[in-house]
């Protein structure tokens, strides 16, 4: 469990491109389709867990799902693995990346990652809405924070504090 | 403010503060690695620290760990970057370990289950929101259009998105290798 654990995340880390949010949707694939260690329900518990807690989405899914799984050292496994592909490619790649960082070849694969990342995305938030919505309250909690974020421009970290807080008289 | 040499506790004292600070999304803790780094302790120029954040946001991996690397090897070498990782990651281990050790206690009780009752449906419309202020920059031009369409349908049939990064990657190049030769063929017809 603790080899599996350590793999896992490390691959998550590989190919942890374009920001936490499209990390969700490697964590899904990896967590919850090909290993089944966690349901629908309890990734949108973790995505909420890691979005609303400080530190980088992807770090904190590795020490929650690796707590969860096999203890501390569950979360410990995950985390290093995590980590350990930035510490690697940092290291090793950054100072040839750093040097060819305007050939055209650098610049075309990032380019193509690009729309990758909006896909993914998208994908995530679709993965989320078996876990996140089930009744009429979930709806409404959905449509006011889109409305919150998209037009008001609230801090993230604010409307999960509101919607918690919503959740407990209403949810 | 004077200019205090780096050493390993004061890297490691400033990477646990970033790790600390920073919610969700990397760009948000962007402004106070730039106070902490080049106003404060002038270890980087600005230019330099533009250089860094640049390398850190194209390489795999979570923004703030890369960061922490390549600053941690400049000052202090190998071991720094080990250092700096490990300080950035410290506060997310502990605030879950902490949270998740709660969690486990209290698992089943109504309260736990109606706050995260409000809280997946918010997580769900944030991520819904940043694929929508993703989309704007990104969806321009029908090559894009066409490349995240068959990116989601590939995301949607299961393929790992390991690979659909790979495959976004090839295209990229292959694309930008025809429009060079494109471009060198009109010439030559000139």
């Amino acid at each position: 469990m603790i080899a599996q654990l350590f793999i896992t995340f490390l691959t998550i880390g590989l190919f942890a491109f374009g920001g936490g949010y499209a990390v969700l949707a490697l964590l899904q694939t990896e967590v919850v389709q090909r290993h089944g260690w966690i349901t629908a329900t309890e990734f949108a518990n973790l995505a909420a867990v890691a979005e609303g807690t400080p530190g980088p989405i992807a770090v904190n899914a590795a020490t929650f799902i690796g707590h969860k799984l096999a203890g501390w050292a569950g979360a410990l496994a995950a985390t290093v693995g995590v980590l350990l592909p930035s510490v690697v490619i940092m290291l090793s790649v950054a100072a040839i990346l750093n040097r060819h960082r305007e050939h055209p070849w650098v610049a075309a694969s990032l380019d193509g990652l690009k729309p990758v990342v909006l896909a993914m995305v998208v994908v995530a938030a679709y993965g989320l809405v078996p876990g996140a919505i089930s009744n009429w309250f979930s709806w409404v909690a959905a449509g006011l924070t889109t409305l919150g974020l998209v037009r008001f421009r609230l801090h993230p970290v604010l409307l999960l504090v509101l919607a918690s807080l919503a959740g407990l008289l209403w949810g | 403010m004077k200019k205090a040499k780096p050493n390993q506790l004061l890297l490691a004292l400033i990477f646990v503060r970033i790790g600390a600070v920073t919610f969700g999304g990397g760009l948000a803790m962007l402004p106070i690695i730039e106070r902490e780094l080049v106003h404060q302790r002038r270890w980087f120029t600005h230019d330099e620290y533009i250089d860094l954040i640049t390398l850190a946001r194209i390489a795999p991996g979570p923004i703030a760990v890369n960061l922490a690397v390549l600053v941690g090897h400049r000052l202090l070498g190998a071991g720094g970057a080990v250092l700096a990782a490990v300080a950035v990651a410290l506060p997310s281990f502990v605030v879950i370990m902490a949270l998740s050790q709660l969690l486990t206690v209290y698992a089943g009780s109504p309260v736990l289950e109606r706050l995260f009752a409000g809280l997946r449906p918010a997580v769900l419309a944030l991520v819904a929101g940043a694929s929508l202020s993703l989309a704007r920059p990104i969806l321009r031009g029908v090559p894009a259009l066409f490349s995240t369409g068959v990116a989601l349908v590939l995301l949607l049939l299961g393929l790992h998105p390991g690979l659909v990064l790979v495959l976004g990657a090839a295209f990229g190049l292959v694309r930008s290798a025809m429009s060079r030769r494109a471009r060198a063929r009109e010439e030559d017809a000139r």
